[in-house]
């Protein structure tokens, strides 16, 4: 028996066999080396099978003088597909099309959040940033990988003791630890006490 | 008269030297699987083909099967896979 999933990438055709002597045919085809499939008789008489593509001209050339009329239904398989395929060549192209894009736009930096550092810093931050090649609009495959933007950061912003860069999707997120230094409690010592307002008497 | 003492020859030789039947004479070989399908190698040809009908042309006479709703699943030059229900399978004397 043939391979159904080589005879699915070579080709085949729906033939279908009217009139006297159908049985003659097939045996003719069956001894010139053609490989007839789902070979099936219809209430009216005829007879539908499937033939290789490939084997059609032998096809031809062994049905050429029968007394039966034979028409080529439609081709199945890979060829015809393809045929198909380049015939509605849109909807290719707007696959192709819709993967390209769905990969470059998923490549794209979209956003930048920054978490835990003061609007200065983080103005500092986003600078340095920029200078990296990180901004809203570049692609994550030219820029660095995650763990060397952290380095880059640490090392040129002082005020920064640790800094957790995470790429999430299309998101860099950052996480701040900043260098803070408590804050000196204010000294209190001991003072005038000096009215603001002049004393009156009622 | 002579194709029949090579026929006894054959048949002869097919039972004393214990070598397989079919391929000395010529014999189709018919493997039935259920119902559901029917494999015939060494036929000569298809007489008859129709849902309910097969009839094969042998070496010697015929074999009709019958049944319902028969499809060639394969055809080649001496096997035939036919499929479908099978009911009867008969061997016709030639």
């Amino acid at each position: 028996m043939k391979n159904q999933w080589l005879t699915f990438i070579t080709g085949s055709v729906l033939v279908k066999v009217e009139g006297k002597g159908i049985e003659r045919l097939i045996n003719r085809l069956a001894q010139s080396g053609l490989i007839m499939w789902k070979v099936k008789k219809r209430k009216n008489g005829s007879v539908l099978f499937f033939i290789a593509l490939p084997d059609l001209h032998k096809f031809r050339h062994a049905a050429r003088n029968a007394d039966c009329s034979i028409t080529l239904i439609r081709g199945e398989g890979l060829p015809f597909i393809w045929k198909r395929a380049i015939k509605h060549s849109g909807f290719l192209v707007g696959i192709v099309l819709f993967f390209l894009i769905a990969f470059i736009l998923s490549n794209i930096t979209w956003g930048i959040e920054i978490k835990g550092a003061d609007p200065e810093t983080e103005h500092k931050m986003r600078k340095e940033l920029t200078q990296l090649g990180i901004k809203v609009g570049s692609f994550h495959l030219f820029s660095d990988k995650p763990d060397v933007i952290q380095q880059k950061l640490t090392e040129r912003i002082d005020n920064i003791t640790w800094i957790g860069v995470e790429l999430n999707g299309t998101t860099f997120h950052f996480n701040v630890v900043q260098k803070n230094e408590p804050k000196k409690p204010e000294l209190k010592s001991p003072g005038h006490l000096v009215a603001k307002k002049k004393s009156s008497y009622l | 008269m002579a194709k029949k003492w090579t026929n006894n020859i054959r048949k002869w030789m097919a039972f004393k030297m214990e070598l397989p039947p079919d391929v000395v004479m010529d014999l189709p070989r018919v493997t039935i699987v259920g119902q559901l399908h029917i494999y015939i190698e060494n036929h000569k040809g298809l007489l008859v083909f129709t849902d309910k009908e097969l009839r094969l042309l042998l070496k010697q006479g015929q074999l009709l099967i019958k049944g319902k709703s028969f499809v060639i699943k394969t055809i080649l030059p001496d096997e035939l896979l036919l499929e479908g229900k099978i009911e009867e399978v008969h061997y016709l004397d030639g």
